[in-house]
């Protein structure tokens, strides 16, 4: 049995499009006000204590890392954003923040995995494109394959 | 074309150029990640609030005063940032009371403040730290909620800030001093306008 090129197209579409919709509104789903221990400790997970071999503001055991999320929780207190207390830290303690910024050679770190998503995708379609075209060319040279004569077996049962 | 059959076109290769710009983009953040900056505290006292205005220091000491390093302008101010438990901590108290000690016997016009600062500790360990290492008979700030350290972004004790009589932060010092070098950095910081 076989399907249409056009159905077999439009339901890779619909697909692709309910999974896009589905990654929007996840990422867009109002989760409601977060408290102010969530928000501190969202924002010490993504700030490198100074001294800590590599472990974040919000679970590091040292004395900086105190001092630091103690910052963090008096700079939310006194009504800044999230953005506005990162900047804080990052003026008092320079080059400890773990999400790379969004601008200079930096950002590359964001935009390259998109980019090779993107060209991988675009490599992938191709190539299914081209095996597929492959396929119906040959139009069988040597007789059916044995998936047609099975498929023909199937549809010959009563 | 031979046998009046057209050559079917060959099929333009496109991996090698795919593999090629993959290739290039992994490199980029090859060089991304290896230039990214480590975060660990620098072996450098280098720091944006050099000839700047110090950030304020002010408020309870530890014997009930009340500090305020605004108030000291016109004094060579040094602001030492210690805790009870660091061992370069105990290895210096002796030799910033020996410093304050010497203070008293210099003329006015050479003497400096010196202040303490805590680091992240409690004021009943603070206390012990002073009965058993000497000194403490000047200006300690507790710092309880963290606003003067991180203020002057101090990740380990001990360091020591020379502030000159305009408030201006003129040296950071990031390891345990002693009373004569101290007092040299500080003269030779009184030399240089």
């Amino acid at each position: 049995m076989s399907t249409s090129p056009l159905k077999r197209r439009s339901s890779w579409i619909v697909m692709a499009a309910l999974a896009f919709a589905l990654l929007v509104a996840g990422a867009t789903r109002d989760r409601g006000p977060a408290s102010q221990s969530e928000r501190a400790r969202s924002i010490g997970v993504t700030i490198k204590c100074p001294v800590c071999g590599g472990e974040n503001v919000a679970d590091a055991k040292a004395s900086v890392a105190q001092a630091m999320r103690e910052v963090i929780a008096r700079e939310l207190a006194s009504g800044k954003t999230d953005d506005e207390v990162r900047g804080v830290i990052e003026k008092q303690y320079p080059d400890t923040q773990l999400v790379p910024p969004k601008s200079g050679l930096a950002s590359l770190v964001w935009v390259l995995p998109v980019v090779v998503f993107v060209i991988g995708g675009a490599a992938l379609a191709r190539a299914f494109r081209r095996w597929r075209a492959d396929g119906d060319l040959a139009d069988f040279p040597d007789g059916p394959t044995d998936d047609v004569v099975v498929d023909a077996e199937v549809v010959a049962e009563p | 074309m031979t046998d009046g059959v057209a050559e079917a076109p060959r099929p333009r290769r496109v991996a090698p150029f795919v593999t090629l710009g993959l290739a290039v983009l992994i490199a980029a953040m090859v060089v991304v990640f290896a230039r990214a900056p480590k975060g660990e505290r620098p072996d450098t006292a280098a720091t944006e609030l050099m000839n700047k205005l110090a950030p304020p220091i002010e408020g309870e000491t530890l014997d009930g005063g009340r500090f305020s390093l605004s108030a000291r302008r016109g004094s060579w101010v040094a602001v030492n940032f210690f805790q009870s438990t660091c061992g370069p901590c105990i290895t210096e108290q002796p030799e910033l009371a020996l410093f304050n000690d010497a203070q008293g016997s210099l003329p006015l016009a050479r003497r400096t403040e010196l202040v303490s600062v805590v680091f992240v500790d409690s004021a009943e360990n603070v206390r012990k730290f002073f009965a058993n290492n000497g000194g403490g008979n000047w200006p300690v700030l507790p710092d309880s909620r963290a606003e003067i350290s991180p203020a002057y972004g101090v990740a380990k004790v001990p360091e020591t800030w020379i502030i000159d009589p305009d408030g201006v932060v003129r040296e950071r010092i990031i390891a345990n001093v002693t009373a004569v070098g101290l007092q040299g950095v500080v003269d030779r910081l009184r030399a240089t306008p």
